[in-house]
């Protein structure tokens, strides 16, 4: 039995007097295809982001690769790391957003390769390398050069996932990348994701895309207000729907 | 340096009296014309805008020392030939006057100009003339649009008045220049006045935000 | 009333109008320059979570503000000689405008800044990028071509404040002008003369630096 990718313990996290996950366990091993489902509110954004550690958590542990990140004890308190090891545990994990956050003022190549470059001292030439395979195999080898005002909405995101990939992270984070495009645009951009899977990349995906969830993952978690609810295949999940919070949840969505 | 300070408040009194003077004078007679004159600008017709806009182009593409120096010695010649003498003090406050309504009018344009002309279209449909279009839906819409940046103009008149030091109207700086010639101390006496411009300018801009407040919906 | 308009008296004295008014440029390109770098520091210490930071910036853009440029200029020229930082006119003018440069530049960099979207930057996080790289290859690229307009609006109004300098006797324009006008009581060949250039120019510069702001729009 191989070590999980990810391993979450116990977290909890507050924003002041509100509780907004409580101990949330959760375990991902290596190509593993997980998806998170729920309703908003319910934390799953939120969890992303403390993974990627671009949030605070109060409570409980996250350990990437076998290294506890974020976190460490110093003379017996619960102190985080610094602004330098925090950078270097972030590249650890790559992630795409809902809103993209391309660079504007960098081409595609540019903005898939600044990282390459400057935070894991790639040589301009070789980073060039990898940032157009991975371009080209997110479809875009044509518009290397093109500025993001001039994609679409869709080429945008299939940009910022080869931006997150190049850096050859352990896993993947998706956060509800096509809840902000047009329903013409988002085939192109579930089908980079599917293609992912199939190629073995170790992913987390929160999603509304209950058939695609249902399709490509290999396990499928519903948050609810803060707590995992239920965990489980996507058969037992989607089909089965043991919960009756889950099952009001799934309705919705005409499942 | 508190002492002389103290003994200096006489004259500095004259100074602020001046400077108060010529400040109200230039932010009234300015707001007046210029929001006439952005009426003008906005509404009118090619022929009635163009000496307007060549008036506000022309003051506004010169440094305001410039307006400031042409109207003192042009126009005091002028007046001088017809017999008028007319005091560094009246030049001062119509050179400033000049400058003010030349900022407030392009102000006051823009704010007009920036209300979509639906909204005179609509109180055409509830049978309303243009005057009365004007006064109880342009012009209250527009007030809003005006105010922050004619506070910021009220701010550059009260710094502009500086300026007529330079035309020997006996306002708070040039008395600072007479207090440095008597007792030296340059540094004391114009950081003082410095300071008491900074104070003014700053009740300006705090009054400011609260007649924003008052008057935003 | 005849006035006997002289054009001999302009063309006499239209070289040193020129000069005046390439010096009042000069004066105005680099005041802007120095202004450009305290404005980013400012803006950078404005923006910090540092409240010491913070307060410093803003006390700095205030009070360089609200106080008249001439009494700044006075407090420069002849208030610090007392503690003993003596600067000869042109640099104590130039050294007065830099920081009243800076003070406007510091809101203008400040509003660039804080306009950028939160997840560009937490992008930059995302794939490694230290502060200091975020700032260099992000911040301030996106941040320069949204001020340009606004700068190089500023430039024209520093132009027109370089006027100021004829009150400590530096050789610009307005001071040739009034030179003029004092010795040989012509007034109309002086002023007219002297607004006729300022015009010029700030509509030269105006129509120049809209086309340069063109070819710099790059295609984003």
């Amino acid at each position: 039995m191989t070590d999980p990718v990810l391993k979450i313990n116990n977290l909890k996290k507050w924003y002041g007097n509100n509780k907004v996950f409580e101990d949330v366990c959760l375990e991902v091993y290596p190509k593993d295809v997980v998806s998170i489902i729920g309703s908003s509110g319910s934390g799953k954004t939120t969890l992303l982001r403390c993974i990627i550690l671009l949030e605070e958590f109060q409570g409980g542990s996250i350990i990437l690769d076998g290294n506890e990140v974020g976190y460490h004890i110093v003379n017996g308190k619960r102190k985080r790391y610094s602004e330098k090891v925090i950078s270097s545990q972030r590249i650890l994990t790559g992630i795409v957003f809902q809103s993209f956050n391309l660079f504007p003022h960098l081409t595609a190549l540019k903005n898939v390769v600044l990282g390459l470059i400057k935070a894991k001292h790639i040589d301009k030439l070789e980073a060039e390398k990898i940032g157009i395979k991975w371009l080209e195999r997110v479809g875009l080898g044509e518009k290397l050069h093109s500025y993001p005002s001039k994609l679409s909405g869709g080429e945008q995101q299939r940009v910022a996932i080869a931006r997150a990939i190049a850096m050859n992270p352990k896993i993947i984070l998706f956060d509800e990348v096509t809840s902000a495009l047009d329903p013409e645009l988002i085939g192109e951009v579930l089908n980079v994701i599917k293609q992912l899977a199939k190629d073995g990349a170790t992913m987390l995906i929160v999603t509304h895309e209950m058939s695609f969830a249902y399709e490509v993952c290999n396990k499928v978690i519903f948050m609810d207000a803060g707590r995992i609810a239920a965990v489980g295949t996507p058969d037992e999940i989607f089909i089965e729907k043991k919960l009756p919070r889950l099952k009001e949840f799934l309705t919705t969505f005409n499942v | 340096m508190f002492r002389s300070l103290y003994n200096a408040r006489i004259i500095l009194r004259i100074g602020a009296m001046n400077t108060i003077t010529v400040t109200f004078f230039a932010i009234i007679i300015g707001t007046t014309l210029g929001i006439l004159f952005g009426f003008i600008l906005c509404y009118g017709n090619k022929y009635i805008k163009f000496p307007f806009r060549l008036y506000v182009d022309i003051i506004r593409g010169i440094p305001g020392l410039v307006t400031i120096f042409s109207i003192y010695y042009i126009l005091g010649f002028l007046l001088s030939r017809v017999g008028i003498n007319l005091t560094n003090l009246e030049s001062g406050i119509i050179a400033l006057s000049a400058f003010s309504t030349a900022q407030v009018a392009e102000i006051t344009r823009g704010a007009l100009q920036s209300i979509p002309k639906s909204q005179i279209e609509a109180g055409k449909t509830i049978g309303l003339h243009f005057d009365k279009i004007f006064v109880f839906i342009l012009f209250p819409q527009a007030i809003v649009q005006i105010i922050p940046p004619w506070i910021n103009t009220a701010t550059e008149m009260t710094k502009g008045s500086t300026l007529l030091s330079l035309i020997g109207v006996s306002e708070l700086l040039l008395n600072a220049h007479q207090l440095v010639a008597t007792n030296g101390r340059a540094l004391m006496y114009y950081m003082f006045i410095g300071l008491i411009f900074f104070l003014i300018n700053t009740l300006i801009q705090f009054l400011g935000k609260l007649l924003e407040k008052k008057v935003s919906f | 009333m005849i006035y006997y308009f002289s054009f001999r008296v302009i063309q006499n004295n239209i070289g040193d109008m020129i000069n005046g008014l390439g010096l009042g440029l000069f004066i105005a390109v680099i005041s802007l320059f120095f202004g450009i770098i305290l404005g980013l520091i400012a803006a950078f210490a404005a923006v910090s979570s540092n409240r010491a930071l913070n307060n410093i910036a803003t006390w700095y853009t205030a009070f360089f503000r609200n106080t008249p440029l001439l009494v700044l200029i006075y407090i420069a020229y002849f208030g610090l000689p007392e503690v003993g930082i003596m600067m000869e006119r042109n640099a104590s003018f130039i050294f007065t405008l830099s920081f009243y440069a800076g003070a406007y530049m510091t809101e203008v960099f400040r509003a660039g800044l804080q306009a950028i979207p939160k997840g560009i930057i937490e992008a930059g996080q995302t794939i490694g990028l230290n502060r200091f790289h975020i700032c260099w290859n992000i911040q301030l690229p996106i941040m320069f071509r949204y001020v340009l307009p606004s700068m190089s609006n500023y430039l024209i109004s520093l132009f027109k404040d370089t006027s100021l300098a004829a009150s400590i006797t530096v050789p610009e324009l307005t001071y040739f002008a009034r030179k003029l006008n004092v010795e040989t009581f012509r007034v109309f060949e002086a002023w007219l003369t002297a607004a006729f250039l300022y015009i010029v120019t700030c509509y030269l510069m105006a129509y120049l630096l809209r086309k340069l702001e063109r070819k710099l729009r790059i295609e984003w």
